[in-house]
C-alpha cells in the first residue's frame, strides 16, 4: 500500500508540474491541443503542400466567393481546370459584386484569353505558339521545398520563389494554388498553429489559426486568421480574417468543389470574345 | 529547351545576390550547348526608372505615389481596366535566358489576379497571375524564359495589366539575364 501511495504522490506531483508549465506558456498549450487533435500533418508539411498543390491534383472544378472589406472586392468565382501535362486547360469566370465588373480567363490549351467585360477589352496570347515547344519549368524536389523558396535580400526584405501555373487559372489560384497566402500568412510557424481537422465539402481539411503580422494587419485591417486547407492537396478551401472585434473582414469560401473527376476535361474550354471589345496590344516596344 | 533546367531556382536566386561568383559559374555547364562563353547581368528597373538599368512604358497607370516601402520610395497604381505598365531592361541579346522578378510592398496593391507578362519581344514569353492582395512584400520570382540563338538581338520586358474594379500596383521589376558570346 505504501508503494502504491508513493507512486500516486509522484504521479500527482508530475501532473501539477505539467499543469503549471502549460498554463505559463501559451505556445505549449497550443502544442498540447494540436497533439490531442491527432496531428496528421506538421506545419511544414502543410506549407509544402500549399506551395506545390498543383502536384497533387489533375482536375478541379468548383465555385468560391472571395470578399475583402479593406480591398473592396466581392468576387463570385467559378472554375474548371485541367492540370494534366500536355492537356493543360482552364476556364475561370468571375464577377465582382462590389464594382459590378465581370471577367473571363480562358486557356483552351493553345490560346489564353483575358477578358474584362467592364472595360470591354481583352488580351489574347497564343501561349503555345510563342513558347513552342512548351513545357512548364521543372523544379527539383529540393527547390520545391518551402524553406528553400524564401531567401533574405540585402535590403532586409525577402525574395519569394513562385512556381508557374501551367493552367493559367487566374483568380482560381487563390484557392487551388495558394502560394501567396502560404508565403505571406504562414511564414513564421510561431504565429499560427494547426488546431484541428474537419470535413469540408467531403474533403478532409486541416484547420489553421494564427495572428497576422503588421503588413497584413495594415493590408486587411484584421488581426487574426483561420484557414481550412485540404490535407491531400494543399488547396485552400476557406480563409477568414478577423478584426479585433472578431468580425470577418476578409473571406474566401468554397461553395462547391469536385476534385480529380476526369469528366472535367470534357468541359467546353473554347471561347469567343464578345464583338466590339478592344484588343490590348501589349507588350509595346521599348522607348529607349 | 525553352527553360533553363540545369540548376533550378535555388541557384538562380543566389546568382541574383552575387552575380560574379554564382551567375557565370552557374551557367558554365552550358558552354557545350552553345559553344560560347556565358555572361550574366542583373537589371533592376523601378517605376519611372532613372537609372541606366532600363526604362518604362505605360498606358494609363497615371497615379504616381510616394511610399517608403516601395522600391526607391515610389510606385504607380491603376484603378481601371485596360491599362498596362512595362519595365524594359537596357539589354538586347541574341539568345539567352531571363529570370524575372517583380517587387511590391504596398497595402494599396490589392488585385487578386494581377496579370504579369515577361519574356522576349515576339516570344518566347510567359504569363503569370499573381495575387497582389495576398502576397508578402518583397521581390517575387515569377519564372524563367529561355530564347535560342537566332542571329538577331531581341529586347526583354516585364509588363503588368490593370483590371476594372480593383487597384493594380506597379513598382519594380528585376531581370537576371544570361547570354552567350
Amino acid at each position: 500500500m505504501k508503494k502504491i501511495g508513493l507512486i500516486s504522490l509522484v504521479s500527482l506531483s508530475l501532473m501539477l508540474v505539467g499543469f503549471f508549465i502549460f498554463n505559463n506558456d501559451s505556445t505549449s498549450v497550443e502544442a498540447q491541443e494540436e497533439s490531442t487533435t491527432e496531428a496528421k500533418l506538421t506545419q511544414d508539411e502543410i506549407k509544402n503542400k500549399m506551395v506545390n498543390s498543383i502536384d497533387y491534383f489533375e482536375y478541379a472544378s468548383g465555385e468560391f466567393t472571395y470578399t475583402s472589406e479593406a480591398a473592396g472586392f466581392d468576387y463570385s468565382v467559378s472554375y474548371n481546370v485541367v492540370n494534366v501535362p500536355g492537356e493543360y486547360k482552364s476556364k475561370v469566370t468571375y464577377y465582382d459584386n462590389a464594382s459590378q465588373c465581370g471577367f473571363d480567363t480562358v486557356f483552351d490549351g493553345q490560346t489564353l484569353y483575358d477578358v474584362d467585360h467592364k472595360a470591354e477589352y481583352y488580351i489574347e496570347s497564343d501561349i503555345m505558339a510563342a513558347n513552342a515547344p512548351y513545357a512548364p519549368e521543372e523544379w527539383s524536389d529540393e527547390d520545391k521545398a518551402y524553406e528553400n523558396r524564401i531567401e533574405p535580400a540585402p535590403n532586409g526584405e525577402n525574395v519569394y520563389y513562385y512556381r508557374e501555373d501551367p493552367t493559367y487559372m487566374s483568380i482560381a489560384k487563390a484557392s487551388l494554388f495558394p502560394q501567396e497566402v502560404a508565403f505571406g500568412y504562414l511564414q513564421d510557424n510561431n504565429m499560427w498553429a494547426i488546431t484541428g481537422y474537419e470535413e469540408y465539402l467531403g474533403r478532409e481539411v486541416a484547420v489553421l489559426e494564427g495572428d497576422l503580422n503588421e503588413y497584413y494587419q495594415d493590408k486587411t485591417q484584421g488581426s487574426t486568421f483561420k484557414m481550412w486547407v485540404d490535407t491531400e492537396t494543399g488547396i485552400l478551401l476557406q480563409k477568414e480574417v478577423y478584426n479585433e472585434s472578431g468580425e470577418v473582414v476578409e473571406k474566401l469560401e468554397t461553395t462547391s468543389f469536385t476534385l480529380n473527376d476526369p469528366s472535367t476535361a470534357t468541359y467546353d474550354y473554347s471561347y469567343t470574345v464578345p464583338s466590339g471589345y478592344t484588343k490590348q496590344d501589349a507588350p509595346h516596344h521599348p522607348t529607349n | 529547351m525553352r527553360k533553363r533546367l540545369i540548376f533550378g531556382a535555388l541557384v538562380t536566386s543566389l546568382s541574383v545576390l552575387n552575380i560574379t561568383s554564382y551567375g557565370i559559374t552557374s551557367y558554365a555547364a552550358d558552354d557545350d550547348l552553345y559553344g560560347a562563353t556565358p555572361n550574366s547581368t542583373m537589371y533592376e528597373i523601378d517605376n519611372d526608372n532613372s537609372t541606366s538599368d532600363g526604362s518604362n512604358g505605360r498606358s494609363g497607370f497615371s497615379t504616381y505615389e510616394t511610399y517608403s516601402g516601395s522600391l526607391r520610395g515610389d510606385h504607380r497604381i491603376s484603378k481601371v481596366g485596360g491599362e498596362y505598365y512595362e519595365w524594359y531592361p537596357n539589354a538586347a541579346i541574341d539568345g539567352g535566358n531571363g529570370d524575372f522578378y517583380i517587387h511590391l510592398n504596398s497595402s494599396k496593391f490589392v488585385n487578386t489576379s494581377t496579370r504579369y507578362e515577361y519574356g522576349f519581344y515576339g516570344g518566347p514569353y510567359e504569363v503569370y497571375y499573381f495575387d497582389q492582395n495576398a502576397a508578402p512584400g518583397g521581390y517575387s520570382y515569377l519564372g524563367s524564359v529561355n530564347k535560342e540563338i537566332e542571329g538577331s538581338t531581341t529586347n526583354l520586358y516585364t509588363s503588368v495589366s490593370s483590371k476594372s474594379g480593383t487597384t493594380t500596383g506597379a513598382d519594380a521589376s528585376k531581370v537576371f539575364i544570361t547570354w552567350w558570346n
